[in-house]
């Protein structure tokens, strides 16, 4: 059996509580939230968006934020400006 | 009234030992102590204090009207403590219940509650009538990941106060940097700490007859630890094996 050392123990908790804390329904929903919240300042949004959180092979997390919106929202410095082409 | 749920997650990890010996600590510094088992089902807590011989009434007693909160309270015989036993199963415990069950404890200053290990239903019952909350692990990676867990629920309660006792430390293993330590602990679960219990064989052999004697190694943490949570602080000494110096004269 190998003996672990502390330091590399700590490491390995520190990774397995982050992802149990990932998997939590509470973590995504306050992601969506305020993922909808930065969106709201640049777009109408015709509905909530949605995120997804998926761990990768490498260690590494792949996270994909998909939105609809119906227009651009004018920001009051540019409202006299006109709209960009998109 | 300070009612303080002790709780863990994972079970073994001495939930029930620092529920006695703390409510026995705080009753040596003559605080009115009461030790509540909120296990229904695989209640201990009148094993470990050694008081099983002598119960007559349990909570579920108590919750059918057919004895007072006082009449089930069982003398410790270790300290002046107070024990109210849990019934061995049967009709189910409502969280509301339970609450006004501890609500109605009659003169003390502490009301420990046992929780059962898990965060199911009976978890709920045991902190909902609680206002802080002890949560015991140890320096293992199950341990601190179900402790996590539970730190994670109990934020959803407002609990005045939310405390780690880390339980079972090998001060030399600390010092070899092969067991974290209390700090590395604490701070995976963000959580401080109010007490470290050392790894004491003496709590093995003498919790089978109920009691802890006063010679253990860990009775100066558990002092430590009864201090500290009456007087609100957080005053943990790091274990560590301190080594001897050699003298080459």
């Amino acid at each position: 059996m190998v003996l672990r050392r502390a330091d590399a123990m700590h490491d390995r908790l520190r990774k397995m509580l982050t992802k149990d804390k990932i998997g939590d329904a509470g973590f995504v929903s306050a992601l969506k939230r305020d993922v909808g919240r930065v969106l709201k300042d640049y777009f109408d949004l015709s509905a909530e968006p949605e995120v997804t959180v998926a761990a990768g092979e490498d260690g590494g997390y792949a996270v994909t934020v998909t939105a609809r919106a119906g227009d651009v929202r004018r920001f009051r410095t540019t409202e006299n400006l006109s709209r960009p082409e998109m | 009234m300070r009612k303080i749920v002790v709780t863990s997650g994972k079970g073994g990890v001495g939930k029930t030992t620092v529920t006695a010996t703390l409510g026995r600590h705080l009753a040596d510094m003559g605080y009115r102590t009461v030790l509540v088992d909120a296990d229904v089902g695989l209640n201990n807590l009148d094993v470990v204090t050694g008081v099983e011989s002598r119960v007559v009434y349990d909570i579920g007693d108590v919750l059918a009207g057919r004895c007072t909160v006082w009449q089930a309270l069982v003398q410790d015989h270790e300290s002046a403590a107070r024990v109210l036993p849990s019934t061995n199963g049967g009709e189910e415990i409502s969280a509301q219940a339970f609450r006004a069950l501890v609500d109605a404890i009659p003169d003390a200053d502490f009301v420990l509650i046992d929780c059962p290990a898990g965060i199911e239903k009976g978890f709920h019952r045991a902190v909902s009538a609680a206002t802080e909350a002890i949560v015991v692990t140890t320096p293992s990676a199950s341990a601190i990941r179900d402790a996590d867990k539970v730190v994670s629920l109990l934020s959803a309660y407002r609990l005045e106060d939310v405390s780690v006792v880390v339980n079972r430390v090998r001060p030399d293993m600390v010092s070899r940097g092969e067991m974290m330590s209390v700090e590395d602990v604490c701070g995976l679960l963000r959580t401080p700490a109010v007490g470290a219990i050392p790894e004491d064989d003496c709590i093995t052999l003498y919790q089978q007859l109920g009691r802890v004697p006063d010679f253990a190694l860990s009775e100066r943490a558990y002092e430590r630890l009864a201090s500290n949570v009456a007087r609100r602080e957080k005053k943990v000494a790091e274990l560590r094996k301190v080594k001897k110096r050699r003298r080459w004269f």
